[in-house]
């Protein structure tokens, strides 16, 4: 996944996230890849995700909510950026990120998500991978 | 998007990581790049006290703003003076102030356990941000 990659999960902040990552590929000419997580438990035996065959339809949701959100902003710019491709997986979001920012130029988050408590100004989620990505990463706060 | 970008520096090799991605972004609409270090107040007989004066600090960022103005790029160099551990504070602040777009920012690489237990200024500067945060590491 070359390019820009960033995060989705459905929250108002990821929007600004995908909002800023889209301006941001128009401005260096460079694709973009929305990356949106199905997130599942995780087995406490093999530390692995655990996926169960229901996790394809949670998959689909969150697939057809980044194309939703990737066409609700692109309506809002006025240039489209090269290539958009959305990339929905299921795992472990922090872990899919931090795999991702290994081959993009650039990882894009928002500072909180969905399952965050109100008065967490940055999730641990976003501190972790900002700790670990291999590329730069932009937080995005809520409202930019 | 970046007609204002603050570039927040330290002594350290990841410096020049941070110019060249501001030097990158106010490239894209021509904007200007506000080079920043803070420079903490040390204790007497502190021994974890930054090594750096004062002075060195201001030709730190002296020296970086030079450089980018002469790549082309509009730049001033600015030395905060701060309490100790309050660096991520004041770059904040100073970001809200210009009404930057971008702060850029570099942090230390994983596995470095000093920024697990003190909690480096990068990570700070992410929670209190009221606008995006670009950390290179």
């Amino acid at each position: 996944m070359p390019g820009i990659v960033v995060g989705y999960d459905g929250s108002e902040n990821a929007e600004y996230a995908v909002r800023w990552a889209m301006e941001h590929a128009v401005a260096i000419h460079t694709p973009l890849t929305v990356l949106t997580v199905n997130e599942v438990a995780v087995n406490p035996y093999t530390g692995q995700p655990s996926a169960f065959s229901e996790d394809a339809i949670e998959m689909d949701k969150a697939r057809h909510a980044a194309e939703h959100v990737v066409a609700k902003v692109g309506d809002k710019l006025r240039r489209q950026p090269a290539a958009v491709t959305i990339n929905a997986i299921t795992g472990l979001a922090g872990e899919e990120l931090i795999t991702a920012s290994q081959h993009a130029d650039m990882l894009v988050i928002g500072s909180r998500g969905t399952r965050d408590f109100p008065a967490l100004r940055v999730s641990e989620m976003a501190a972790k991978v900002t700790h670990y990505a291999s590329c730069p990463v932009v937080i995005v706060p809520p409202a930019h | 998007m970046y007609e204002r970008i603050v570039a927040a520096i330290d002594d350290s090799p990841r410096a020049e990581r941070v110019l060249a991605a501001a030097e990158e972004l106010a490239r894209l609409s021509t904007g200007e790049v506000f080079v920043l270090h803070v420079w903490e107040r040390q204790l007497p007989k502190d021994p974890t006290s930054p090594v750096m004066s004062c002075e060195d600090a201001q030709l730190m960022v002296k020296r970086a703003a030079e450089k980018l103005s002469e790549a082309g790029v509009r730049a001033s160099a600015e030395v905060a003076v701060n309490m100790r551990n309050h660096a991520a504070r004041e770059i904040t602040g100073y970001a809200r102030e210009l009404d930057a777009g971008v702060i850029v920012i570099g942090s230390r690489r994983r596995g470095d356990i000093t920024a697990l237990i003190a909690g480096s200024t990068a990570h700070k500067v992410v929670h209190n941000a009221d606008r995006p945060v670009i950390v290179v590491s």
